[in-house]
């Protein structure tokens, strides 16, 4: 049977299914005990979390272990599938103007308590997250009004159906609840929600577990795939050791981990001790690694000879092999974008070709005198050692690199002081499109000064991204136009492209994933063991 | 004597305030922006700004420690993490009984074994069974913690089923975090007690108890033991002061939500809330620790009790005189 990939999970319109690998036979079920309730779901899963999700609240910050949670808790009035917005609270959407849009919501909507959601509900939860600090890319939102008691009234500074998921945070990423619920719950530990689970135990840095929601609100016809209910209990365990959620997987004690001793890999996969009762699943991950230059005026690497020298220096390949659980990245993107294009796997630039002839030629045409070069990222481990690759490959090149190792927030504020680095090898991470994950990189409205985040004042560049960043200038000619503009200028190097490798238990025969890829247990489907 | 307490009470005061102010001043001039690390790498600038101001990072070093200090000392109020979003001190006391179980049962492992161990390399002093115990306790001390409590994983979880990998949902689950924290004190109170027990083993008092015919086991246990306690306490003290803070690794491994994994997670995620509230916590605990352990002194040793004693009474004396 065919394993639909992740990829043709976002490259596809529908709802979020992929069919898990069927090809192994099932041995000894490792989930003995797992079973189909009356009500058809399963009864429960044990999911390996390796982040403590810390906290609940209705915002969506910057952490993995909440965000598994979260999207099961809480709904917002649209989902992301690519760049539509899919009705979930709302039934729909209508234009008043271009910057005004009028969203209606379904009548029925209770949160778990039995609360009914209204329009007031709709703009207090919005002041709730604008007053918290954590509304995200709220920049063209200029209001909420009440139009009825189920219709509400969105004004935006600029057309937000023009460029790609310019909404994602507005109307995607802004959970929706009552506000009696909200004055009588401590939402940061008891939030109360209308999602399809409701949280039944959390016991901070151990695990949290979660309850279908018995008041569900909608109508199982009206419901998506990712909003179902198909298993009773879901257990998250938190577990920070990958070896030790290695041996919770090969103990039964959990279901599913993408978090586990890659060494021990092979003992899942074909041939190996555990392989009939697992799936491992293979898919390029919504990240992409890339070593950047600090283009800042007078800069040491304000020089294209130079960016072009070292990045010709580097085997993408060799890095990646010898980092394992990694692709060579061929674009600011990965392959389950939709707008991934094929063809630049087998395009010849700095990504494809190591040529040290080359490099050498540019290094001579550059202004490089021998000037150590402040080479920053991440101490995480794949970093170090990428780092420790690329710090070696460039001796080769005769260009001599300092490479600290610090931790990630220090990455991230050393990135925004533009004296003390010269390159930075970091990470991006996105969803839907390689020009969305783009943005962090060639987007030079993200800071005040003007210039990207490694300082490159290029018009043009700045021209063409906002091109592609439009629903209808997203094509394969004005993409090629923005990879040229990139890599011609030597602004970034995309290195590699981690692969998000999963172990499951053969109880799940189709896995659901949210447009962030996270695993979502209640919109997959499983059989009895 | 309780002039001695009053006085160490109030040094501990000052240790407190000093450590706040130390840790809040580090966090302050630390890299990394703790609104931006929140928000991620797609956050922009106005973003970052917005909550800043919310988190009140955007005041001035003197307006975020006077309130800091005020909150910490004057309301009591260890603030209230940024990333757990519920209060430092609540949360400090949900994890604090995993962490000082854990700890308080390792260390009574180590007194135990660590003691019995020494005493036993001491009265074979030469022997091979001095030999084996020493070697034993290099094995323990030599031994990473990390790695054996991966090692142990796959023996009795993994291999043998005995015990759960990780958690904290039976008893068992306390039974690998305990051995593994107490091997390193089992190997250094061993070899500290048999170091002091040799000192002792010649002096003067012991050959005189010997020569009065008393049992060995009573010239150990009377006369050599007491002598021999004094630079254990010591170790002891500092022990106990690191229940509360050493076990991060093993928390980690173990997935026991204690206080050490809590802190680690507040220096990754530059949450200054959670790393100041658990450093004057720590101060705290380790200061009534060392208190203890010198009080401790008082009863074992009747020289120092004496010090104590004559200290108090002096000083009675100069007030007199001064009055």
């Amino acid at each position: 049977m065919r394993e639909i990939t992740r990829r043709d999970f976002l490259k596809g319109s529908s709802a979020g299914i992929i069919a898990g690998a069927l090809g192994l036979s099932l041995g000894i079920p490792m989930t003995a005990g797992a079973e189909i309730l009356d009500s058809g779901r399963l009864d429960s899963i044990v999911i390996g979390m390796s982040s403590d999700p810390q906290e609940f609240s209705p915002w969506n910050p910057n952490q993995s272990g909440k965000n598994l949670v979260w999207h099961q808790v809480y709904e917002c009035l649209f989902d992301m599938d690519g760049a539509e917005y899919v009705p979930v609270l709302a039934k729909g959407y209508t234009a008043v103007d271009e910057t005004t849009y009028d969203v209606e919501i379904y009548d029925y909507i209770v949160d778990a308590d039995g609360n009914a959601i209204t329009a007031d509900d709709i703009i207090y939860s919005y002041q709730v997250l604008i007053d918290s600090g954590y509304g995200l890319k709220y920049d063209i939102f200029e209001g909420i009004e009440k139009v009825d008691d189920y219709t509400v009234r969105f004004t935006f500074s600029t057309d937000p159906m023009v460029a790609i998921g310019a909404l994602e945070f507005i109307w995607a990423g802004t959970a929706i609840f009552s506000q009696a619920s909200y004055e009588s719950h401590n939402f940061a530990t008891e939030p109360v929600a209308t999602g399809p689970y409701v949280i039944s135990q959390y016991q901070s840095g151990s695990k949290v577990i979660l309850e279908a929601n018995d008041n569900y609100w909608q109508t199982d016809d009206l419901t998506k795939q990712s909003h179902m209910r198909n298993v009773q209990t879901i257990e998250y365990d938190i577990i920070a050791e990958a070896a030790s959620q290695t041996v919770a997987l090969t103990t039964g004690a959990i279901q599913y981990s993408d978090y586990f001793d890659t060494s021990s890999l092979s003992e899942f996969e074909e041939g190996g001790q555990y392989a009939d009762d697992f799936t491992v699943s293979y898919s390029d991950s919504n990240m992409v690694y890339y070593l950047e230059s600090n283009c800042i005026a007078g800069g040491v690497m304000d020089d294209v000879n130079l960016r072009l020298a070292i990045y010709y220096a580097l085997d993408n390949t060799q890095i990646c092999a010898a980092v394992s659980g990694f692709n060579p990245a061929y674009d600011l993107g990965t392959s389950i974008f939709a707008d991934y294009d094929e063809k630049w796997e087998s395009e010849e630039n700095y990504m494809t070709v190591y040529d040290l002839d080359l490099a050498k030629e540019y290094l001579a045409a550059s202004n490089y005198n021998g000037e150590t070069l402040r080479f920053y990222t991440s101490s995480d481990e794949d970093f170090k050692n990428m780092g420790t690759i690329i710090t070696a490959l460039l001796g080769q090149l005769g260009v001599t690199v300092s490479m600290q190792a610090v931790d990630n927030s220090t990455i991230q504020t050393t990135q925004y002081d533009n004296d003390a680095w010269d390159l930075m090898l970091t990470y991006c991470a996105s969803g839907g499109f390689c020009i969305s994950l783009s943005q962090v990189i060639l987007d030079n409205t993200i800071n005040d000064d003007g210039l990207t985040i490694n300082n490159v004042d290029d018009a043009t560049l700045q021209e063409l991204y906002e091109l592609c960043n439009t629903m209808e200038g997203n094509t394969t000619e004005n993409l090629d136009a923005l990879r040229a503009q990139w890599m011609d200028n030597g602004y970034v190097c995309p290195i590699g492209v981690p692969v998000n490798t999963t172990i499951y238990s053969n109880t799940l025969v189709e896995v659901c994933y949210d447009n962030n890829l996270n695993y979502v247990p209640g919109g997959s489907t499983y059989e009895e063991q | 004597m309780a002039r001695y307490i009053i006085k160490r009470i109030l040094m501990v005061i000052v240790i407190m305030i000093a450590a706040a102010f130390v840790i809040f001043t580090i966090l302050y001039f630390t890299p990394g922006d703790p609104a931006r690390n929140q928000l991620g790498p797609t956050a922009t600038a106005a973003d970052v700004e917005n909550l800043r101001a919310v988190l009140g990072l955007d005041k001035s070093y003197l307006a975020q420690l006077a309130s800091f200090m005020s909150d910490t000392f004057l309301h009591l109020d260890l603030g209230t993490s940024w990333t757990y979003n519920v209060p430092v001190m609540q949360e400090l006391l949900n994890r604090l009984p995993y962490t000082v179980f854990i700890g308080l049962t390792a260390m009574i492992l180590n007194v135990a074994v660590g003691l019995s161990l020494g005493i036993f390399a001491a009265t074979h002093e030469g022997r091979w069974q001095d030999s084996v115990s020493m070697v034993i306790a290099m094995v323990f001390i030599s031994i990473p913690d990390f790695w054996l409590a991966l090692m142990m994983i796959v023996l009795f979880a993994q291999r043998l089923g005995w015990l759960p990998a990780y958690g904290v949902d039976s008893w068992k689950s306390f039974i690998m975090p305990i051995i593994v924290m107490s091997l390193p004190g089992i190997a250094v109170n061993a070899r500290q007690t048999r170091s002091s027990m040799l000192e002792v083993f010649r002096a003067d008092y012991i050959t005189t108890a010997r020569a009065k015919g008393q049992a060995e086991g009573v010239v150990v246990r009377r006369h050599m033991l007491p002598n021999a306690l004094m630079p254990i306490i010591t170790s002891l003290g500092t022990g106990f002061s690191s229940i509360v803070a050493g076990g991060a690794v093993i928390e980690s491994v173990f997935s026991i939500p204690g206080v050490g994994l809590y802190m680690l997670t507040g220096i990754n995620s530059r949450d200054y809330p959670i790393v100041r509230g658990c450093v004057v916590f720590f101060a705290l605990f380790t200061s009534i620790a060392m208190l203890v352990v010198d009080l401790a002194y008082a009863f074992v040793d009747p020289r120092i009790k004496a010090q104590y004693s004559a200290s108090g009474k002096l000083a009675g004396k100069k007030k007199e005189k001064e009055g």
